[in-house]
């Protein structure tokens, strides 16, 4: 492993805390509890999409397993990576789905909006390696792109949620 | 009984909106404790929000 990419990981991970420090800070100024509290229902939900994700994430593998056996010619970092992403996804749809996405103490209104802002970050660099065309090579892969997509199944899933529960409210 | 919204309920009783509607639909079973706090809320008891009359 090169000097200069241990270099690179070490200022990655610094940056990351910084961001996560950031966003919080400002989280807060907007009224936003960072730390989501869930009632005995949300927990018992957010359970099953553990177990749901871990079964999704073992499937996949398998699949990919196969597919790799075959020795097609595809780019394994970024499906071996995708696992993870479809494992995530799966899980904060289902909690999503069943109202246990967000603690009862935070507002969804809010929690899209620093998604969205998340999701923003994370495609500035995407664009800037679609224009590079690097966006997936043998080596390479676009993790911003996959994150960046990750969070708009996310957002959309959260507003058409918010939608439904909107119109039942509207009914009870 | 106190005339309350779902909303209101559930921020009274530190639940999600979602698990009121769960509860009034039969979805979902509470704990004895949310029951008790649910109780207190409304000032009735666990027999009278909670024990199905026998048709």
């Amino acid at each position: 492993m090169s000097t200069s990419y241990i270099i690179g990981f070490a200022i990655g991970i610094v940056i990351t805390l910084i961001m996560i420090l950031v966003v919080m800070k400002v989280a807060k100024g907007f009224g936003l509890s960072v730390c989501g509290k869930y009632d005995e229902r949300q927990e018992g939900v957010k359970n099953k999409g553990y177990r749901l994700a871990f079964y999704v994430m073992i499937f996949y593998y398998m699949c990919l397993m196969v597919v790799s056996m075959a020795e097609l010619s595809v780019p394994m970092p970024y499906l071996i990576f995708l696992g993870i992403v479809v494992s995530v996804l799966s899980y904060a749809v289902y909690c999503i789905i069943k109202g246990a996405y967000i603690g009862y103490n935070q507002n969804m209104k809010k929690v899209v909006i620093m998604l969205t802002a998340i999701m923003i970050l994370n495609l500035i660099p995407a664009v800037i390696n679609i224009a590079e065309g690097t966006t997936v090579t043998e080596r390479f892969f676009n993790v911003n792109l996959l994150c960046a997509i990750m969070l708009l199944v996310v957002i959309i899933a959260s507003l058409i949620k918010a939608g439904i529960d909107k119109r039942t409210g509207e009914r009870n | 009984m106190k005339d309350l919204s779902q909303s209101e309920l559930a921020e009274k009783v530190d639940v999600s909106r979602q698990t009121i509607v769960a509860i009034e639909k039969g979805d979902y079973n509470p704990t004895i404790n949310l029951c008790i706090k649910i109780c207190k809320v409304l000032g009735k008891t666990l027999d009278e929000l909670f024990w199905e009359e026998e048709a």
